[in-house]
């Protein structure tokens, strides 16, 4: 098992370095010049041969005239900075947003703090459903309320989360009043930050969004519990298991619960993964102030230090993710935790 | 009284094309002490006759009629509850495959230990000293290390040997052996054979051994009953079968002269059963072995000949039952 | 074998082992035991009949083809026009009535004003009828008539964009719909004139925008509404010379009772449309018209000259064999009345409204013809009349006045084009690295399984975002178009590529292969020839649920803006914007209409992908 974390968490490292030099490069394909940008003010003021002078040395300074390869390091901070520090994504320091004028990590603390939660959130309220539901379905197969579950989930994986969020706002927003349209807290309200009314409205907030992403995850998600389910329930040990005189309940929520987990975990990987990507468009759709809609301004705005810092966090999240997953998967199967 | 009696047993299946009849009006029983060999080829119904026992079918199978008595009791009468009971502590199974039969997720402790804490209330304290006994009484070397291994870490013997011990936990009045060796290296199979010969021996338990091979059941059982379509077409005593028997059913004959023999002469050739099992929804009129059957007459294609009891002992579901009388004829 | 046999099989040879590569590989059809009647049908069959079993699946079949067909063929009747953008059809609803005369009105007509997209009549009782999108703004409806209106005896009505305007026989003017823009602030000379009653002997009524005008007998202009964009002046020394007049979008012109045309507003100067053509000034002039953009005066011999922002196609007069005796101008076409008592029309033709149907085009019983914005009204001798010109939205418009209906059609070919090309190039890099890895094994297939990994571990959403914007900022967007295809392809190969692997490492523990290396086989021949009938029939239905997903990220990255660019439509950019309360409930027909459509056409392919799974998975054919 130790040989096998560690194998997981090296592997994971090079991955993340790979990603973000790639990352940092498709960035350099932006045409942005913040030597230039940082220039624009004073331009009138200046000769022209002063500007390109002054331009030649501000590139310098910056190092946007370095190798790549060197940039990218500094940017990581594997290398001394410009300064002679080490001052990189390594150190903490994301860089500075030329959008909103401060630097990425003031700018995305908030964001990411409710990025979190909402996913979080949706996790587990999905999973409370989608596990339950999809091993009554695959316990109850063929039975009528299978093939409902069953048609109704086909519903739910075919429509996309933005066309499930406008039905839902329809209902929940326009006809019935519940929730509020978007917005992350209410406009011009004032709590004290941490208070409990400040978390209240924030829940009041976020409830329709964590509604929608939780639903739009069900259908794949109860569909894949219930076949990794009933693919268990079809193997030779649980026929075993019952030849022993187990009972029923032993016998599915034990033995057969235990196998299906296998296959679920891996998806649980890609679903979650999925809900962080989706999170992007719930985010924008509900105008919540999280990481995707940060990203989607960045984008916009071709903020190139936000949005590397942003990539940088949804990268991590899913090496996170993947690494839990290869750490839940030694757990559950002894077949990659002991070696023969 | 036998120890199980199964009476004109009709076990069939829902499919989407229609029902299949898989277990078709069969009769044997199993005697104390004894062992029933069950022989047939894939899909001749044997398994499911045995399965139908524990009601451990498919859930499109199901029970049409019939009865079955273990001790004097109907079996096909009890609750779920009930059934619980006999499964794994009077009556338990071993199948086919060692590989697939244990579960990969729990170690070898937990998975024998489950009888005994269902059907005896034991604590997993007890159960695990139990379950080195069981361990030992199966002929597992170090049976310390095996109760803490994972089924992946074990090979096909000792697999089946845990599944053996995991059977015979509770000491169950009858054995349903399904095809036990089928799986294993030939080496293997003997081992585990005489592990099973050797169990009944210490323990007196009954064994319904279910198998396609002939040389097998020749080995294991008293009496044997051959399947064919879901139906019992010879059910005779080994002795009878494997001896040189007056009375045979055409297929039984097929069958044995289908295996080579130490005593066959060198000049006289293997013969094989023409063409393949019927199709279960495709069954024929009158005999099913008709098609295949050598020596058929007009009347096996119309009338469905009867399990006759052709001397004591042995029963046949022939119109010519009689082997010296129908070469002659036919 | 005989020499003659050997010299013809090479030539028979050819034919014959691409047949039997066929049969063999994709029928499935070698070695049939015809004693045994369960192995005849070909798997290829039974998957056929299996899935054409599932109702789901058949009808998702029969709805998808029905979707594809619509989306396929429908843009080549119903064109996209991508710089079309229509200030007066903003947010119209699903509707087809806009040309509908109520039934009370029939064979009575006695005035009609087409506006926007709405008519409003009077029958020869004097009596105010509407029909159409009355719905000007959120609360005001013009269909709501004062009650002053509706009992008067009406005898001239003008509808403007969001107003109408009514005159009685005791001549009092009223003004309904929005007044909030001075549509209904007569002017003090008006009021005047209205209290004392000379010159106030009112011959024309014109509505315009937000403006209207009435004539007096004697000459005399009045003018008021919105003065904020239009010309509502008139300059002294024409007032009382006034025949005629015609609005523009934001200007009018002025036919004088000598005969010539003028430009009678105060801001002319400059104009196109002060540039009157000279035979127009020959005070021969009997008749002018106006469309938006065009002005056109109609000359004693029936001649016709144009001036103004020729744009539209205003000035395309067809030949005609009669003479024109009264000519009307639409938004941006003209329609006229002949002498022999047909009609023409002209221009542009995006609504049919130059477009006039045989009927009144060869009948020569056309009696009165009223034109307006996209409508044409054709009164008979008879009484009844004939329609053409702009009826409705069936699915509403948008928020530039474009048709639903189009935009989801072509929306639909652009998303399904996307999606499937998306998924070829998917399903090509996962064959190929799929196959590398499966048929090389060792080092090869670690690096692509590495890689594989990387790329399937993406979050997928972000990652093409950035791919999008980073490339996508310096290209137009037919090459966006492509790069679109191109990334959804690059970054949803993963699933392909581990099922083509998957097949060769399960193929290669076959025993068959066993048995063919140990005849001398070449393992590599014999497992492709195995495997592409396995990964064929797997592949199928990878690439249908694919397709279904290659769609969905299509339509999720233009939801967000960063797939492909408006103006081109596709199945998410429809809804883009759809995010808030207005649209939501108001402009419903906005999101509800793309949103069932493409989700009718999603859930069909996943109907359609699940039938195909179901019916090649044998373990599902059991139960």
């Amino acid at each position: 098992m130790g040989k096998y974390v560690l194998k997981r968490l090296v592997y994971i490292v090079i991955v993340f370095f790979v990603i973000s030099f790639l990352m940092y490069a498709l960035y350099n394909l932006i045409p942005t010049d913040p030597a230039r940008a940082q220039l624009e003010p004073m331009r009138q003021q200046l000769k022209p041969e002063e500007y390109i002078r002054m331009y030649k040395q501000l590139r310098k300074e910056m190092g946007l005239d370095d190798h790549l390869v060197i940039r990218y390091a500094r940017w990581m901070g594997i290398i001394k900075g410009l300064k002679g520090k080490f001052d990189g994504l390594l150190q903490g320091n994301f860089g500075y947003s030329q959008t909103f004028k401060k630097p990425v990590v003031q700018q995305i603390s908030e964001p990411m703090k409710n990025t979190i939660f909402i996913n979080i959130f949706a996790t587990i309220a999905a999973l409370g459903i989608t596990l339950p539901l999809g091993v009554y379905c695959a316990v109850h197969k063929g039975k009528k309320f299978d093939t409902t579950v069953q048609t109704m989930s086909i519903l739910g994986y075919s429509l996309p989360i933005f066309i499930i969020s406008l039905i839902f706002m329809y209902f929940f927003v326009v006809r019935w009043g519940i929730f509020p349209l978007m917005g992350s807290k209410t406009p011009n309200a004032t709590y004290e930050p941490g208070s409990w009314e400040a978390f209240v409205d924030k829940v009041y907030h976020i409830a329709l969004p964590v509604i929608v992403m939780t639903f739009a995850s069900l259908g794949g998600m109860t569909r894949y519990v219930r076949s990794s389910m009933i693919e268990a329930l079809g193997t030779d040990y649980i026929r075993t298991a019952r030849a022993k005189g187990l009972r029923e309940k032993v016998v599915i929520y034990s033995h057969a619960w235990r196998n299906a987990l296998l296959p679920i975990i891996t998806s649980i990987l890609a679903w979650f993964l999925g809900i962080f990507g989706g999170s992007v468009i719930i985010e924008n759709t509900f105008s919540l102030n999280g990481m995707g809609k940060l990203y989607w301004t960045g984008l916009n705005t071709l903020d190139f230090e936000l949005v590397l810092a942003i990539q940088m966090f949804y990268t991590v999240v899913s090496l996170i993710g993947s690494l839990l997953i290869d750490l839940s998967y030694g757990i559950v199967d002894p077949r990659v935790r002991v070696n023969k | 009284m036998s120890l199980l009696e199964v009476r004109d047993l009709n076990t069939f299946f829902r499919t989407k094309h229609g029902i299949v009849k898989a277990v078709n009006g069969v009769s044997y029983t199993v005697e104390a002490g004894k062992t029933l060999g069950i022989v047939g080829e894939s899909g001749s119904g044997k398994t499911v006759s045995a399965m139908s026992i524990l009601q451990l079918l498919d859930t499109n199978g199901f029970i049409e009629s019939g009865s079955i008595k273990f001790d004097g009791r109907e079996l096909t009468t009890l609750t779920r509850r009930e059934m619980y009971e006999i499964r794994g502590n009077d009556i338990s199974v071993i199948f086919q495959e060692p590989m697939t039969s244990l579960n990969p997720v729990f170690t070898v402790e937990r998975q024998v230990s489950e009888p005994f804490m269902v059907h005896q209330g034991l604590s997993k304290r007890e159960a695990a000293l139990r379950v080195l006994d069981m361990l030992r009484d199966v002929r597992i070397p170090n049976p310390e290390v095996v109760t803490k291994q994972y089924p992946h870490q074990l090979s096909g013997g000792m697999r089946q040997r845990v599944m053996i011990a995991m059977a015979l936990a509770c000491r169950p009045r009858i054995l349903i052996a399904d095809e036990p060796s089928t799986a294993l290296d030939v080496t293997i199979q003997a081992q585990i054979l005489k592990l099973m010969n050797d169990l009944q021996e210490e323990k007196g338990t009954s064994i319904m051994f279910i198998t396609h091979d002939l040389g097998v059941v020749c080995q294991m059982a008293d009496d044997v009953a051959v399947m064919y379509c879901g139906q019992v077409v010879e059910m005779a005593p080994a002795r009878t079968i494997f001896g040189k028997p007056q009375f045979s059913h055409p297929y039984t004959e097929g069958l044995l002269f289908s295996i080579p023999r130490l005593d066959t002469p060198s000049d006289v050739r293997l013969e094989a059963i023409p063409g393949a099992v019927p199709h279960p929804l495709k069954l024929p009129d009158g005999c099913k072995f008709a098609p295949r059957c050598k020596y058929a007459t007009e009347r096996c294609k119309v009338e469905e000949p009867e399990l006759v009891e052709v001397q004591p002992g042995q029963g046949v579901r022939c119109f010519y039952p009689d082997l010296k009388e129908r070469r002659k004829d036919g | 074998m005989s020499k003659k046999m050997k010299n013809n099989t090479p030539k028979k040879k050819k034919r014959s082992t691409l047949a039997r590569w066929f049969r063999q590989t994709v029928l499935r059809k070698h070695d049939i035991d015809y004693d045994n009647p369960e192995v005849i049908e070909t798997p290829l069959k039974i998957v056929a009949q299996n899935f054409f079993a599932k109702k789901t699946a058949v009808f998702g079949v029969v709805v998808f083809l029905l979707i594809l067909l619509v989306v396929l063929i429908g843009p080549y009747f119903f064109k996209l026009n991508l710089g079309e953008h229509e200030q007066t059809l903003i947010h119209v609803p699903p509707s087809n009535n806009m040309m509908k005369i109520p039934k009370e009105m029939h064979g009575r007509i006695s005035d009609i004003a087409p506006g926007t997209t709405f008519g409003i009549g009077v029958d020869v009782d004097g009596k105010v009828y509407s029909w159409g999108h009355t719905r000007v703004t959120e609360r005001i409806d013009l269909k709501d008539i004062p009650d002053e209106v509706q009992e008067a005896d009406l005898k001239m009505i003008a509808a403007g964009m969001d107003h109408a305007v009514a005159l009685d026989t005791n001549g009092k003017l009223m003004v309904w719909g929005n007044t909030r823009r001075s549509q209904a602030r007569f002017t003090p000379d008006m009021e005047k004139a209205q209290k004392s009653g000379k010159n106030w002997n009112i011959v024309q009524l014109e509505a315009g925008m937000q403006v209207s005008a009435a004539l007096d007998e004697g000459g005399y202009l009045y003018l008021w509404g919105n003065r904020s964009n239009f010309d509502l002046g008139i300059k002294r020394e024409y007032q009382g010379n006034i025949a005629k007049i015609a609005f523009m979008a934001n200007e009018y012109i002025s036919l004088l009772k000598d005969g010539n045309v003028a430009y009678t507003g105060i801001k002319g100067k400059g104009s196109p449309f002060s540039k009157i053509p000279d035979e127009l000034l020959q005070g021969k002039t009997v008749d002018i018209a106006a469309t938006d953009r065009t002005c056109a005066g109609l000359t004693e011999d029936g001649k016709v000259y144009f001036w103004g922002r020729l744009e539209k196609g205003e000035n395309e007069m067809p030949e005609i064999d009669s003479k024109i005796i009264k000519i009307e101008g639409g938004r941006f076409h003209y329609s006229a009345l002949l002498e022999n008592g047909n009609v023409v029309s002209w221009g542009n033709n995006d609504y049919n409204q130059a477009k006039a149907p045989a009927q009144v085009t060869s009948g020569g019983n056309v009696k009165e013809l009223y034109v307006g914005n996209f409508q044409n009204y054709a009164i008979l001798e008879n009484g009844e009349h004939v329609t053409w010109g702009l009826s409705g939205f069936p699915l509403g418009t948008d928020n530039f006045g474009r048709d639903m209906l189009v935009r989801i059609i072509n929306g639909g070919r652009v998303t399904m084009l996307v999606g499937a090309i998306a998924v070829v190039i998917a399903t090509i890099i996962g064959v190929i690295l799929g196959g590398l890895a499966g048929y090389f094994g060792g080092t090869v297939d670690i690096v692509i399984m590495r890689i594989s990994e990387v790329v399937g571990g993406l979050p997928f959403i972000p990652f093409a975002m950035i791919l999008s914007a980073v490339i996508g900022s310096r290209l137009d967007p037919t090459q966006r178009m492509y790069l679109i295809m191109i990334v959804l392809g690059i970054l949803s190969w993963v699933g392909t590529c581990r099922l083509v692997r998957a097949q060769f490492f399960a193929q290669r523990e076959m025993e068959y292969v066993t048995a063919a290396k140990a005849m001398g086989i070449r393992e590599g021949a014999i497992i492709f020839r195995h495997i592409l009938p396995n990964v064929f029939s797997l592949l199928l239905v990878s690439m249908t649920l694919d397709f279904a997903t290659s769609m969905l990220t299509e339509s999720t990255l233009s939801y967000l803006g960063f797939g492909i660019p408006l103006p081109t439509p596709t199945w998410g950019n429809l809804l883009t914007g759809a995010n808030n309360s207005i649209i939501i409930q108001q402009y419903w027909w906005r999101w509800v209409f793309p949103a069932v459509i493409f989700g009718m056409c999603t859930i069909c392919i996943n109907l359609i992908g699940d039938g195909l799974r179901d019916a090649m998975d044998p373990k599902s054919t059991e139960r």
